[in-house]
C-alpha cells in the first residue's frame, strides 16, 4: 500500500525576481518500506517538493499550491498547521543538509533528540531522557550516556547528523524525508551516515525519500528514483533500471558526469566524462516547450521538442520518462 | 568548562581596567555613608573654595564650602542610577517588544516598528529633555525619560536578532520535528536572542553614564542640594577660572565611571560573541 501518494503537485513561489514555478505537475507515490530518490541539480525543485509534502515552507512564499500530497490517505495540502504539526516528528521524520545549523547551540543534544518523544508520545522527562540515550547509541554515537549531555559544539559534524537522525526517527516515522543529509558532510561520513539511514529503514520498517544532487549517493540506497528538472519529473523508474538503461538525455548526461571507479557502466564505459552544456533554464520564464531542448544533443529544430511539452509517458513497465528523444527510441547512429 | 573559568579566559587587561572602575563606582555608591569623611551637604561657608590639598578637605570645597570628596561620593549613587536603570528597564521592554515585532504577525510588526521608528527619528537629547520637562525635573522622572529614548534602539536590534533567528536550520529542524509555535519561541527564539541583546544593551550604560550626567547637567535631574556629578558640573562652571577643581572634578568622575562601564560592556559584548 502507497504510504504517500503525490498527484499533480504544483507549487509557485514568489520571489523578488518573479513567479518561480519550483514545482510542476509533479507525481510519484512511495510504498510502505520503500525508498524514492529525488534527484536533481539546484533549483529543479525538488527539496520544495519535499517540503511541500509536509508544509515546511514559509507561507508568505508560496503564490499557490495545487495538486494533491496524500500521506495514509490524509490530504497534506488541506490539513491544518496544528494537525501538520502533530505529523511532524511523529509520522514523518525530517533531515536536513546542514547538520552544522540545525540543532540549536544552546540546549544539550540529549534534550533536542528527547523533544519529539515529549511532545508526541508523552514521555516524562526521565522516560524521554533515558531513550534519547537509547536512540544515540541506535545512530552509533559512542558513549551515549555520556554525549546526551553534550552540546552541538562539542559534536562533529557527523555525528551531529546522527543526532538529528536519531531526533527525527524518535518516534518511530512511517517516512523519513532526509534532504540532501550528506552534501555539508565529508564522503567517508557521508558512507556512514548513508549506511546508517539504510540501516533505520530496514529496521523500523520506514519508507525514505531521499533528496540529493548526487547519483552516486542514490545508487546505493534507492528504490526508485525521480529524476527532477526545473520543476518536473523527468525520469520516474527503479533504481537498477535507471542507472542500467537510462532513457532521457539528461539523465544520461547525469550519468556520463559521474567519475567512477567501476567503468562497467554502459554509458560510462570507455568515455571520457562528459558535462552537460548550457544551464538550467530560468525559472521565472520556463519555455512551454520542453525545458530541457535547449541543451539536449538529440533535439533539434523541427521537432516536437520545439513546439510542444512532452507528457511524461510509459516507455516500459515502471520506467517513465518526459523525452520526444528516450534512448530506447533513438536510430542508431 | 566551569563558568568562572570561561569569563576569566576572555579578561583582557582593558576589561580589568573596566571591572575595577566599576566596582569602585559601585562600593562608593554601596558605602557612600561610610566613605564619606563629611555630610555631602552640609555647607561651611568659612571655608568655601578650598583648593585640593587643604587639610581636611583633600579634594577642596566647592562654592558653598561642602568637602567635594564626599560630594563625589555620595554622586555615584544618581550617577550609577542613571548609568544602569534605563538600560535595564529599556532592555526589558524593548526585548519584549521586538520579539512581538518580530516573530508576531505583519501587522503587529508594522505598527511597532513605525513607532520605534519615529522614537528613533528623535534625536536622544531632544528627546531626553522633552521628556524629562514634560514630567518634571526629579531623579525618577530623569531615569522614564532616558528608558523612553533606550526603548526604540533596543527594540529593534531584537526585532532584527529574532527575524534572523526564524530562519536558521534548528529552528527549521524543530517545526520539522512537530514543535508548535509557541515551543519555538520560547524554547529557540527566547533565549537565543537574549544574547545579541544584551551584547548591544551592555555597552549603552557607559553611554548613558554620560547622557545622564548631560541631562543633570541642564537642571533635569537630581535637585539640590543633593550631590550629583552632572549637576557639581553645572554649579562650578561659573567659577571655573577662580576654582576650577569644583566643575572639573565631577567632569572626571563621570568620565571615568563611564569609561569603566563602557570598557565592561566590550567585554561582556566578546563574551556573548564568542558564545552564539
Amino acid at each position: 500500500m502507497s504510504i504517500l501518494e503525490v498527484d499533480g503537485l504544483s507549487v509557485h513561489l514568489r520571489t523578488r525576481r518573479g513567479l518561480v514555478h519550483a514545482v510542476d505537475d509533479v507525481s510519484f507515490s512511495v510504498e510502505e518500506r520503500e525508498t524514492l530518490a529525488i534527484v536533481g541539480e539546484s533549483g529543479s525543485g525538488k527539496s520544495v517538493t519535499a517540503r511541500s509534502i509536509v508544509g515546511l515552507f514559509p507561507q508568505r512564499l508560496v503564490h499557490r499550491r495545487s495538486g494533491e500530497v496524500r500521506f495514509l490517505g490524509e490530504d497534506m495540502l488541506a490539513a491544518s498547521e496544528s494537525r501538520l504539526t502533530s505529523i511532524r516528528g511523529r509520522q514523518i521524520g525530517m533531515v536536513f543538509q546542514d547538520p552544522m545549523s540545525s540543532l540549536n547551540p544552546v540546549l544539550r543534544v540529549g534534550n533536542q533528540v528527547a523533544e519529539p518523544l515529549r511532545r508526541h508520545l508523552g514521555m516524562s522527562r526521565a522516560e524521554a531522557s533515558a531513550r534519547a540515550v537509547e536512540l544515540l547509541e541506535e545512530v552509533r554515537i559512542p558513549d551515549a550516556s555520556q554525549r546526551v549531555n553534550s552540546y552541538p559544539h562539542e559534536f562533529s559534524g557527523g555525528m551531529r547528523q546522527r543526532a538529528l537522525i536519531a531526533a527525527a526517527t524518535a518516534c518511530r516515522p512511517k517516512l523519513l524525508i532526509a534532504d540532501e543529509p550528506t552534501t555539508a558532510l565529508d564522503v567517508t561520513v557521508e558512507a556512514e551516515i548513508l549506511a546508517l539511514l539504510k540501516n533505520l529503514r530496514s529496521e523500523h520498517a520506514m519508507a525514505l525519500i531521499l533528496v540529493s544532487h548526487d547519483l552516486n549517493v542514490v545508487s546505493n540506497v534507492a528504490d526508485t528514483v525521480a529524476v527532477m528538472y526545473a520543476g518536473q519529473i523527468v525520469e520516474y523508474a527503479p533504481a537498477r533500471e535507471l542507472f542500467a538503461r537510462p532513457e532521457h538525455p539528461y539523465t544520461e548526461g547525469l550519468l556520463g558526469s559521474i567519475p567512477s571507479i567501476d567503468r562497467r557502466h554502459p554509458v560510462v564505459r570507455n568515455q571520457r566524462l562528459t558535462a552537460i552544456p548550457g544551464a538550467p533554464p530560468n525559472a521565472v520564464s520556463l519555455p512551454s516547450t520542453c525545458r530541457f531542448a535547449e541543451r539536449c544533443r538529440y533535439a533539434n529544430p523541427d521537432d516536437a521538442c520545439s513546439s510542444t511539452m512532452p507528457a511524461l509517458r510509459e516507455i516500459r513497465p515502471g520506467h517513465w520518462v518526459r523525452s520526444v528523444h528516450p534512448a530506447g527510441e533513438r536510430a542508431p547512429a | 568548562m566551569e563558568i568562572g573559568t570561561r569569563l576569566r579566559a576572555g579578561l583582557r587587561p582593558a576589561d580589568m581596567v573596566g571591572l575595577s572602575l566599576v566596582l569602585v563606582a559601585v562600593a562608593f555608591a554601596v558605602a557612600a555613608p561610610l566613605l564619606a569623611p563629611y555630610d555631602p551637604n552640609q555647607g561651611d561657608l568659612v571655608n568655601s573654595f578650598q583648593p585640593p590639598g587643604t587639610v581636611g578637605h583633600f579634594l577642596g570645597t566647592d562654592e558653598l564650602g561642602r568637602d567635594l570628596w564626599s560630594r563625589l561620593i555620595w554622586g555615584a549613587r544618581p550617577g550609577l542610577v542613571q548609568g544602569v536603570l534605563p538600560v535595564l528597564v529599556a532592555t526589558l521592554v524593548g526585548y519584549v517588544l521586538g520579539i512581538i515585532s518580530g516573530f508576531g504577525g505583519t501587522v503587529g510588526d508594522t505598527i511597532t516598528m513605525r513607532v520605534v521608528d519615529i522614537f528613533i527619528a528623535i534625536p536622544p537629547v531632544l528627546m531626553g529633555i522633552a521628556v524629562a520637562a514634560a514630567l518634571g525635573p526629579g531623579l525618577r522622572n530623569l531615569v522614564i525619560a532616558m528608558t523612553v529614548v533606550l526603548i526604540a534602539p533596543i527594540a529593534r536590534v531584537s526585532r532584527g536578532t529574532v527575524q534572523s533567528l526564524k530562519e536558521r536550520d534548528y529552528v527549521r529542524a524543530a517545526r520539522s520535528l512537530g514543535a508548535p509555535r509557541w515551543f519555538i519561541l520560547l524554547r529557540h527564539i527566547v533565549p537565543n536572542a537574549l544574547g545579541p541583546t544584551l551584547a548591544y544593551a551592555f555597552p549603552l550604560v557607559g553611554i548613558m553614564v554620560v547622557f545622564g550626567a548631560g541631562l543633570s547637567f541642564v537642571g533635569l535631574g537630581v535637585q539640590p542640594p543633593t550631590a550629583d556629578w552632572g549637576r557639581m558640573v553645572n554649579e562650578g562652571r561659573v567659577i571655573l577660572a577662580t576654582a576650577p577643581h569644583v566643575s572639573t572634578l565631577p567632569g572626571l568622575a563621570i568620565f571615568v565611571v563611564g569609561l569603566g562601564f563602557v570598557l565592561v560592556g566590550d567585554w561582556v559584548q566578546r563574551l556573548l560573541a564568542r558564545r552564539g
